[in-house]
C-alpha cells in the first residue's frame, strides 16, 4: 500500500472541482481522506484542499495524480526538487514551476510607486548559492530551472 | 481585429485543422471584410486592427490575445507553440491601446477560454488550452468569482467554440461539450429560460463563436431555429457565411476581441 498528499487550489467549491476530483478518487476504489480543506470566504476567494489517498502500488497512485493534474492536483511530497535547462533566452521550459507576482505599487511617501518586477511571471532558478527566484522574462541559456511539483513546499506548510 | 492577410492552415493544433481543403486566402479575405464592415455599419462597433504578421496565420484570431476587464488585459500564453510568436504582437497592441498587460505563468488563451457573463461572473474553460490555474490569476486581477468549466471534447477546443454569453443572463450553449459537472455548474448559475442549447448540427457550424454588440449577434450561417430563437429573445441575428475560417476551427467570435 503507498500513501500519498494531493493538493489543489482553486475555484473548488462553486466549480464542482474538488467534487469531481473526490468522484474520481471514489471510483478508483482506493482509501482516501480529505485532510484539510479552506474554503475562501468570498465568491472570488480560492479555496485549498489536500487529501490523503492509499493505493495499492505507487503505479496506480501516479497513474491517478497524472489523471487528476488538469484539474490542478499536485503531490505534496518529500522528494527532490527537479530542474531543467533554458535552451531559449526568456522563456521558461516546459512544465516549470511558474508564478504571477500580482504586487504593482508601493505607497511610498504619500506616492503609489509602482514596483519594479512586479506583474512578472517568476520561476525558481539553481543558483551556486541555491534555489533563487529570477523573472522569466531574465533568465539566460543554460539557467537550471524548477519543473514539475516535486520537492517544493510553500511558506503556508511550515508556519505552525 | 488582424486582418487575414497571412491567414492560412500550415499547421493542425485542433481537429478542424485537420481537414484535406486548403484554405482560399482571397475568399477568406472577403469573408473577414465582410464580418468587419456588418459591426461597423449595423452595430457601430469601433474596430482597433492588429497589423497581420507574415507566418503566424492565426494572429487573425484575436479572441486569444488576452482576456481584457476595466484597463488591464491578462495576456495569452499559448499552449502551443506554433502559437507563442503571436504574443508579443498581441501585447504591444494592447500596450498601444492603453492596457496594462499581465502575464500568466501558465497556459492561457485569452478570451477564447474566459468570458464575462451577466457582468458579474467569468465563465472559464479548461483542459484543451488553458491550464485551470490560470483561473485563479483572473480572481486575482479583478476580483472576479470565476466558475471553471472542463472542455472534454477536441473538437470543443476553447469556451467560446461551445457557450456564449449574451446581454441579459442570457446564454447560448453546446451541452455535450461539457461534463455533467460543468452541466451542472451552468444550470446552476443560469435561469433556465435564459439557456439556449444548441444542436450537434448548429455546434459544428459555430454557433456558439457568436459576437454580440447592442442587439446584433453576428455569426456563421446560423440555422433558422437558432434565428427565431433568438428573436424571441430580443436580438437580431446576422448571418454571415465564415467557411473558410472554419477551417482553422474558428468563426466570428474568435476574430474579434471585445474590448469594451
Amino acid at each position: 500500500m503507498t500513501s500519498a498528499l494531493l493538493e489543489l487550489h482553486g475555484h473548488l467549491i462553486d466549480s464542482l472541482i474538488l467534487a469531481k476530483v473526490i468522484d474520481r478518487i471514489q471510483l478508483s476504489g482506493y482509501d482516501y481522506v480529505l485532510a484539510d480543506l479552506r474554503v475562501g470566504v468570498r465568491k472570488q476567494d480560492l479555496s485549498v484542499a489536500q487529501i490523503q489517498v492509499w493505493a495499492p502500488s505507487s503505479e496506480e497512485l501516479e497513474a491517478l495524480v497524472t489523471e487528476l493534474r488538469i484539474h490542478g492536483v499536485h503531490l505534496v511530497a518529500n522528494e527532490e526538487a527537479e530542474f531543467a535547462p533554458v535552451d531559449q533566452a526568456g522563456r521558461a521550459p516546459q512544465d516549470a514551476y511558474a508564478r504571477y507576482m500580482p504586487v504593482s505599487e508601493v505607497l511610498y511617501k504619500g506616492r503609489w510607486t509602482p514596483v519594479q518586477g512586479s506583474r512578472a511571471v517568476w520561476v525558481i532558478v539553481l543558483r551556486n548559492a541555491g534555489p533563487e527566484l529570477v523573472r522569466e522574462q531574465d533568465l539566460a541559456v543554460g539557467d537550471k530551472v524548477l519543473v514539475g511539483q516535486r520537492g517544493l513546499r510553500s511558506g503556508a506548510d511550515q508556519q505552525p | 481585429m488582424s486582418p487575414p492577410d497571412y491567414f492560412e492552415v500550415t499547421y493542425a493544433i485542433n481537429p478542424w485543422m485537420k481537414g484535406d481543403t486548403p484554405v482560399d486566402r482571397s475568399l477568406a479575405i472577403q469573408q473577414w471584410n465582410q464580418l468587419r464592415s456588418a459591426l461597423c455599419d449595423k452595430a457601430r462597433a469601433r474596430v482597433s486592427l492588429v497589423k497581420p504578421v507574415a507566418g503566424l496565420p492565426d494572429l487573425v484570431f484575436t479572441a486569444n490575445a488576452a482576456f481584457v476587464y476595466g484597463d488591464r488585459a491578462i495576456l495569452a500564453r499559448f499552449k502551443n507553440e506554433e502559437r507563442r510568436g503571436e504574443e508579443p504582437h498581441f501585447r504591444a497592441s494592447l500596450e498601444t491601446l492603453g492596457y496594462t498587460v499581465v502575464e500568466p505563468p501558465v497556459a492561457f488563451e485569452g478570451a477564447g477560454d474566459a468570458l464575462v457573463y451577466d457582468g458579474r461572473l467569468v465563465l472559464a474553460g479548461y483542459r484543451q488550452r488553458t491550464e485551470v490555474s490560470a483561473h485563479q490569476l483572473i480572481s486575482r486581477e479583478f476580483g472576479l468569482p470565476v466558475l471553471s468549466l472542463e472542455l472534454h471534447t477536441e473538437h470543443f477546443y476553447h469556451l467560446d467554440t461551445c457557450l456564449c454569453p449574451l446581454d441579459g443572463g442570457h446564454l447560448i450553449y453546446y451541452p455535450e461539450a461539457f461534463d455533467e459537472y460543468g452541466l451542472k455548474v451552468i444550470e446552476a448559475n443560469v435561469p433556465e429560460e435564459k439557456r439556449l442549447s444548441v444542436t450537434g448540427a448548429e455546434a459544428r457550424n459555430f454557433a456558439c463563436n457568436a459576437v454580440q454588440v447592442g442587439r446584433y449577434i453576428f455569426l456563421n450561417q446560423p440555422s433558422s431555429r437558432l434565428s427565431q430563437a433568438l428573436n424571441r429573445r430580443g436580438f437580431e441575428v446576422v448571418g454571415l457565411d465564415l467557411s473558410e475560417f472554419l477551417k482553422a476551427g474558428g468563426s466570428a467570435k474568435c476574430l474579434t476581441l471585445r474590448l469594451a
